[in-house]
């Protein structure tokens, strides 16, 4: 179905928000996914993947309570929908299923 | 906490949809702490400028259903969008009335500045045409007779080799001839405009050649330069080099053509079909001399008044005679000769400047006539839709939002009116075109400045348009809106009032105004002529022995009743003479004539008789005077005479004895006075050319016509038959009148039909805002035509105040008009009072069929709607 790819960095924040549970919103998941992928990520870069996997459906999102750290705004904490843990879990075991059939042997040069 | 810099954040906020703001700042004002502690104030707001720039991404936008975010601009113009053309489908009348009003508006403005740029473009693409000049000259011994472009072609050649500022000169003349062009046996003739120049003219006014080149063209007398399109008609697709082209009435007349060029543009002020060489001599010092039109480039910042005062002095220093020493000599620029009407150029066909402007005003008039109504139309509307302004005021509008609507509303009528505007401008050109007699050569369709420009004057028509309504209903409180009808009110109903009196005002001025060009082009064309300038037909000039074989011929045919040789017919040059030994002080005009001209215009004697070919003698000539001459000559009386009229004056050569003394007639436009005259009895040889007026019956013009051209053929075969009727000639010197009057009906009906829509729109809403106050009358047992009266008796004041302002204004600017013209008619009275009755009766019209449709309702119909 057009409209429900999921790309690249997209992937990457998705799985991102399921790593951190009830903790995920835009500064997390940046945090973590530059730990993960060492690349330097921009704020708006995160937001932007964030609010586009919550229009596909992956995501599901509300108000979290306020800090001083953040000038007294609320944060949006964002949730992988069942939808979205779905098709985590599918992409991982295509690529499970395409590893299962790569010969190690391809590997000994590196 | 550190604080983030406030700029960028001010930014996000004004452009962020509203239900994302509060996580974004959120979001980036805890990343600013966290860079700080990691890497510096610094650095952590350099990183945030470039996040918030980066964050400028489609989320941002993601604007949300009704929102009172400042800058959700789309939402709301899309709304403004909305209720415009709600509102312009719920008034269809007043939609249409203000799009045809606006439209004819811009049209009628689009079609007048097209004329005027078409004039504005006369030789742009000319180089250095600020250097360029005309010589004119003024003999000091007859002052009065003013200056003339008329001059000794020696001055040109004379003043390059003298003054080091002046550039290059060239000489010019322009003339009409018939061209003869032999293929095999037969014989083609063309009537076509000859450019007598030297080949200095390519120098000064630069053409594009096609076969030959400027270097060595008009060397030679016998050379020829065709244009593409003469070559063309002459030789069809053969190579025309080397070919002959013969002319008649000409000293020279066998040319060989030497180089073809493009045909001058139609921008281009000097228009031509030939060009051939001047033959003339050049000599300063020679006192006889053929009269040329001498133009100068002069170099660049010449001081040119200094440059006049060194010329005439070089030029007396080396000349012969005291005519030519004391001759004063001043340089035109090439701009002001093309409008130049005192010197009227050959080569340069002048215009009325004039015109340009009335024009222009005419255009401005109607535009600003269709804003008024625009402006009228929708401040009452605006009112009647005030329960809708009193909702979006409580909603919170302020009045930036009354004003975006109203702006969006009468932008959006303008640019609609604007396309209809050009295809009016499309379907009126050619009959335009044919009024003005010019061609738009000028495709505004392409041209980016001029699209622009009328955006841009449309914005701001649509602007003006639509302030004034938006400014008076945000005045409003909005418990005015709620409670009711604001159609009633008063407010703005003073400004109502004055827009519409200065409608009627202009209309009032163009329509006397139209009225009398009109007049005055009636009296032009029904001038008191003793002859019937119908029943004339005027030959063209021919050189040839044979005129009096001609003449014997054509008054044997028997729809023709007399024929007159003669140099100058009616409407045409007056050959004026010198006067010097006449000492009457003044310039005395002079025609030749035959014995039977007197007849065929049907002149009067006052005193004395007509010439007899009996009596002339060349011992003892005689003349004509006309009663004008005689005046001058009794009021001056050179001689000291008892009588005279009866004494000898040198108006030829020698001293000629007046026959006879004929009472004025007209042979020149009503422009000028009528001159003293001098007739001299001419034979006719017919060698120094002559035109034949011929006066016919008018039963049977066409076959008329057959015969007389059959016996000109017969007699002279070497001119081409080519007539004229005199009516035509005097028209011909009338033409700027003509098209005036031509303008000015067309504008004046354009003006008077959007005023009366203006009305007619203002009135059905007044009529419409007062249906129950009808409807009460009515059953109070008011009749219907007291109700009519009601609102007869409010248009009647506004029409009063409108004449009585602009009566006055167009009395005065059409008797300055008027005064322009040495006979000119009068504004009468009763045209005035005709215009004021015909525009009352009019507006009556329009007022009566709104209301009496009202008036006639069962008042039931209009009490029950509520």
């Amino acid at each position: 179905m057009k409209g429900t790819f999921l790309g690249e960095f997209e992937e990457v924040v998705l799985l991102a928000t399921c790593v951190l549970e009830t903790n995920a919103y835009a500064n997390t998941v940046k945090d973590e996914v530059e730990k993960h992928t060492q690349r330097r990520i921009n704020l708006s870069a995160i937001h932007s993947s964030l609010y586009r996997l919550e229009k596909k459906g992956f995501l599901n999102s509300d108000f979290g309570e306020t800090s001083q750290k953040r000038g007294g705004k609320r944060k949006r904490i964002f949730k992988p929908t069942p939808y979205g843990l779905q098709a985590v879990q599918q992409i991982k075991e295509i690529r499970e299923s395409l590893w299962g059939n790569i010969s190690p042997a391809l590997f000994q040069d590196i | 906490m550190n604080q983030p810099p406030k700029l960028p954040l001010r930014i996000l906020r004004f452009f962020c949809a509203e239900h994302r703001i509060e996580e974004l700042e959120g979001d980036l004002f805890e990343e600013f702490q966290d860079l700080t502690e990691a890497h510096g104030i610094r650095k952590a707001k350099r990183i945030f400028y470039w996040t918030v720039m980066r964050s400028f991404r489609s989320h941002l936008f993601d604007y949300r259903g009704p929102s009172t975010h400042p800058f959700n601009f789309i939402t709301m113009i899309r709304h403004y969008f909305k209720t415009a053309f709600r509102a312009m489908l719920r008034y269809k009348s007043f939609t249409a009335i203000n799009l045809f009003g606006l439209s004819v508006g811009l049209a009628s403005s689009l079609m007048l500045f097209l004329v005027i740029i078409e004039q504005l473009r006369k030789d742009y693409d000319l180089p250095e045409k600020d250097q360029i000049y005309r010589v004119e000259s003024n003999t000091g011994i007859r002052p009065s007779e003013g200056y003339t472009d008329r001059i000794h072609p020696g001055v040109g050649p004379f003043l390059k080799k003298s003054l080091p500022q002046v550039e290059e000169y060239t000489i010019l003349n322009k003339l009409k001839w018939d061209v003869i062009v032999t293929k095999g046996d037969k014989r083609d003739y063309f009537r076509e405009e000859f450019l007598i120049a030297d080949s200095t003219f390519f120098n000064i006014f630069p053409q594009t050649f096609i076969l030959g080149s400027a270097k060595n063209v008009l060397q030679g007398p016998a050379d020829i330069v065709l244009t593409e399109s003469a070559a063309f008609k002459y030789f069809g697709d053969d190579n025309p080099i080397g070919r002959e082209v013969q002319i008649v009435n000409n000293r020279r007349n066998r040319f060989t053509v030497i180089a073809v060029i493009k045909d001058p543009p139609a921008h281009a002020s000097i228009q031509f079909k030939l060009m051939i060489a001047q033959d003339i001599r050049y000599d300063i010092t020679s006192a006889g001399y053929d009269m040329t039109h001498v133009y100068l480039k002069l170099a660049k910042n010449t001081s040119v008044a200094e440059l006049e005062e060194r010329a005439s002095k070089e030029i007396s220093s080396v000349v012969a005679g005291d005519l030519m020493k004391s001759t004063q000599y001043r340089f035109k620029a090439f701009e002001a000769v093309k409008y130049d009407l005192e010197i009227p150029s050959d080569v340069i066909p002048p215009t009325d400047k004039r015109l340009y402007i009335i024009f222009t005003t005419i255009a401005l008039v109607i535009l600003v006539l269709a804003i008024i109504n625009y402006i009228n139309l929708s401040a009452i509307r605006a009112l009647k839709r005030g329960q809708e302004a009193g909702i979006r005021k409580i909603i919170g509008a302020g009045r930036g939002s009354f004003i975006a609507q109203f702006l969006t509303e009468s932008w959006l009528i303008c640019f609609t009116a604007l396309p209809l505007a050009i295809l009016m401008v499309e379907a009126f050109k050619p009959y335009f075109q044919k009024a003005l007699n010019t061609s738009f050569n000028f495709n505004y369709l392409t041209n980016i400045p001029f699209l622009l420009s009328v955006l841009g004057i449309v914005l701001i028509v649509g602007l003006v348009a639509g302030l004034y309504p938006a400014l008076l209903v945000s005045q409003f409180k909005f418990t005015e809106f709620i409670k009711g009808n604001l159609a009633n009110s008063h407010k703005g109903q003073n400004m109502r009032r004055v827009l519409v009196i200065f409608q009627f005002t202009m209309s009032i001025v163009l329509i006397v105004g139209a009225a009398v060009v009109q007049r005055q082009l009636e009296m032009f064309q029904n001038q008191k002529l003793t002859y019937n300038p119908e029943q004339v037909v005027v030959l063209d000039r021919a050189l040839s022995s044979n005129f009096d074989l001609v003449r014997t011929d054509l008054e044997n045919v028997p729809s023709v009743l007399t024929t007159s040789i003669t140099s100058s017919p009616p409407a045409g040059d007056n050959h004026r003479f010198n006067t010097d030994l006449l000492k009457l002080g003044e310039i005395v005009y002079g025609h030749d004539i035959d014995q039977q001209y007197a007849e065929l215009l049907n002149l009067k004697f006052v005193w004395g008789e007509n010439f007899s070919p009996e009596k002339i003698s060349d011992y003892a000539p005689t003349v004509l005077i006309n009663e004008t001459m005689a005046k001058l000559i009794e009021s001056v009386n050179p001689k000291k005479s008892q009588h005279p009229l009866e004494e000898k004056y040198p108006f030829m050569m020698e001293e000629a004895q007046i026959q006879g003394v004929v009472k004025d007639f007209h042979l020149q436009s009503l422009h000028e006075k009528i001159k003293p005259m001098v007739f001299f009895y001419e034979s006719y040889n017919g060698y120094n050319g002559a035109y034949t007026l011929v006066k016919i019956n008018t039963a049977d013009i066409k076959g008329t016509l057959a015969s007389i051209e059959k016996v000109w053929d017969k007699h002279i075969p070497t001119s081409a038959f080519r007539y004229e009727f005199l009516d035509t000639r005097f028209d011909n010197l009338y033409t700027t009148e003509l098209r005036l009057g031509k303008i000015f009906q067309l504008f004046t009906g354009i003006a008077l039909m959007v005023s009366c829509l203006g009305l007619f729109g203002l009135v059905s809403f007044v009529v419409q805002s007062k249906i129950k106050e009808i409807a009460i009358r009515k059953v109070f047992g008011a009749k219907i035509i007291q109700i009519v009266s009601l609102f007869l008796k409010e248009i009647c004041w506004l029409i009063v105040i409108a004449s009585l302002i602009g009566l006055p204004i167009a009395y005065w600017v059409m008797s300055l008009w008027l005064d322009d013209f040495a006979y000119h008619t009068n504004i009468p009275m009763s045209l005035i009072l005709i215009t004021f009755l015909g525009l009352l009766f009019v507006a009556f019209i329009t007022v009566f069929s709104k209301t009496l449709k009202t008036a006639r309702q069962n008042p039931v119909e209009a009490l029950r709607n509520e």
